[in-house]
């Protein structure tokens, strides 16, 4: 299974999360409709799951130029201004997610040495859920980078430099 | 300066540089939230994550999920050859045909760039060897791919049900006739571009079975999917997140057992790219989220909303205008984000004015689909050029009568509600 090697740590970690989010929906759906009951306390799991992927694809999209953008001004741009422009574009996004972690960690923070709240279904702390979030936006700002530098890359290969694939690729 | 304004100027500002919408609407509403001290910790943390951490949503990633499966076991290419022996020798029939799949793929997918794409990969190379010009064949699959989202399954239902507390089942079958009519003038208007510019009608290259009835037999797995989507929410089985597990496990046998198509390694391939496409939605419904909060919070919609009741009492009135907001908007946006930016707008509207949520919630949904297709951005326009390896303004010329007959669509389901309500109780 040489193939199997070519996916990167982030690119498993979603392909396993979303592959356990539809098993674990598809036997409650199957448990509700054949034994008539179902397993409440999932959801909890799912929906955590849910934000790990999205933060971990989000970062990947990055990589893939996946994001709706409007790109009609900047094509316009200078070049060494757009590349600028572009750089901008990155640190804000990864100012986003900066801003997310700090907001969950002081959440985090708070929790542990104030309230001590458990996770209503499975009774877990809360901070469980919140620590793979830290891991989930390094591995992201990581794609973050790679495709700010593919971009800038882009930019100066001479070309007109437009970018043609800034919708989902195929 | 009101904060209201700032949050609009920052995120306006922010777009027009070409910074993703996500981070646009993400890093206005942080600002304001930030310098307004409305409660950095407690606010920015809990929108982003409620927004993401809501069970209806979670019929998202299934349903991409499942549309990525069946993408990769060639079901379009099925469709695209039944499609043709009905109507590929008429004029245009490639061009019929690709719009026909289109529609039809939208019963399977929920999104207009995942239809673009699915049927884009089939029918674009095989239309410009029977002699149609690239930028028209991206063109035409690119604005039939618009009504992936108002044919069920749709993203953009589930996140307006969402959004408004309305039924996303019976949106679903709201929208089934709407999507037909809109379909129906899209199929009108590429028949008649194609017979005025003589592309003949013609056959797709035969590689695999000459009857009709063995094609059939072949697509059988694509024509089944919608019958089990669909059918198990209208019959009141299936909320729609159950609808789309059931439709991921339907995939994967179908894939597996039916057609062989599905490796180990394509299984992880489909749940990447899955978690990729359901992430750039959610990102933005997550950043939208919190966004909205804020315009709330410092009275935009407010005053958007009280400014728009006082424009008009006339519910036709108000969907048309509502409506070409929607198209101005969709030429510079995706549709996800103007949901948010626009629908909380809309609600104290819809109940104002006590407009039928259903009928009103449809032609929302039509305006903003076909947005998917206006430039300068259109998600459907992105994802064809990107096919074709054409410039986005070539293939958005090329869409302007193709979006002009969608429009017509538009007018005539937002004049007749009954078209929405045909289906429903």
């Amino acid at each position: 299974m040489a193939s199997m090697r070519r996916f990167a740590l982030d690119e498993w970690l979603c392909a396993v999360l979303l592959a356990l989010m539809t098993a674990i929906a598809f036997v409650n759906v199957l448990g509700r409709y054949l034994f008539g009951y179902s397993l409440a306390f999932t959801e909890e799991l799912t929906l955590n799951f849910f934000v790990y992927v999205v933060l971990l694809g989000a970062g990947i999209g990055y990589e893939r130029m996946v994001h709706p953008r409007f790109t009609t001004l900047l094509d316009r741009l200078p070049r060494r201004l757009r590349g600028g422009v572009i750089v901008l574009s990155y640190l804000l996004g990864a100012g986003l997610f900066l801003v997310l972690v700090w907001v969950t960690a002081l959440n985090v923070y708070i929790d542990v040495t104030l309230f001590h709240t458990h996770s209503p279904a499975l009774g877990l702390p809360v901070w469980v859920y919140d620590a793979p979030i830290g891991v989930c936006v390094l591995l992201a700002l990581r794609r973050m980078w790679r495709g700010m530098r593919r971009e800038l890359a882009l930019l100066g290969d001479g070309g007109d430099g437009r970018r043609r694939d800034a919708g989902a690729r195929p | 300066m009101n904060p209201a304004v700032w949050l609009f100027v920052i995120f306006a500002g922010l777009l027009a540089l070409g910074v993703p919408v996500a981070v646009s609407l993400g890093v206005a509403a942080v600002g304001v939230v930030w310098s307004y001290q409305l409660g950095m910790d407690a606010v920015v943390a809990q929108n982003f994550y409620a927004s993401i951490k809501s069970f209806p949503l979670l019929a998202i990633p299934f349903f991409v999920l499942a549309g990525v499966i069946l993408k990769r076991a060639r079901l379009a290419d099925r469709l695209v050859r039944v499609f043709s022996m009905l109507v590929g020798r008429i004029h245009g029939g490639l061009a019929v045909v690709g719009v026909l799949t289109a529609i039809f793929w939208g019963a399977i997918s929920g999104s207009g760039p995942a239809t673009t794409a699915a049927v884009g990969v089939v029918l674009i190379g095989a239309m410009q060897r029977a002699g149609y010009s690239a930028p028209f064949a991206a063109a035409a699959i690119a604005c039939s791919a618009d009504l992936s989202i108002v044919i069920p399954p749709s993203i953009a239902f589930i996140i307006y049900g969402n959004l408004t507390s309305t039924s996303v089942s019976t949106l679903f079958i709201a929208g089934i006739v709407p999507g037909m009519v809109m379909g129906g003038f899209m199929l009108l208007a590429v028949y008649l571009i194609s017979r005025r510019r003589g592309y003949r009608g013609s056959l797709v290259e035969e590689g695999g079975s000459t009857s009709l009835l063995r094609a059939l037999g072949e697509a059988s797995g694509a024509i089944l999917a919608p019958v089990i989507i669909l059918g198990g929410i209208y019959a009141g089985i299936f909320t729609p997140t159950e609808a789309a597990v059931v439709a991921v496990a339907y995939s994967i046998l179908v894939s597996v057992v039916f057609y062989r198509s599905l490796t180990l390694e394509g299984l992880v391939e489909s749940l990447v790219e899955a978690s990729v496409l359901t992430a750039m939605i959610m990102f933005i419904v997550a950043w939208a989220g919190l966004f909205s909060w804020t315009g709330s919070v410092t009275g935009l919609i407010d005053s958007v909303a009280s400014w728009l009741i006082g424009a008009t009492d006339n519910p036709y009135a108000m969907v048309l205008m509502v409506a070409v907001l929607v198209l101005a908007l969709g030429m510079v946006m995706d549709p996800i984000s103007i949901m948010y930016l626009v629908v909380p707008i809309l609600v104290p509207v819809i109940q104002r004015l006590d407009l039928q949520p259903i009928w009103f919630g449809v032609t929302f949904v039509s305006a903003l689909a076909i947005g998917q297709a206006t430039p300068p951005v259109g998600v459907n326009l992105f994802t064809a050029a990107g096919l074709v390896d054409e410039p986005v303004d070539v293939i958005a010329r090329e869409a302007l009568p193709l979006v002009a007959a969608a429009v017509i669509g538009l007018v005539v389901i937002a004049l007749w509600p009954s078209l929405s309500l045909l289906l429903t109780d």
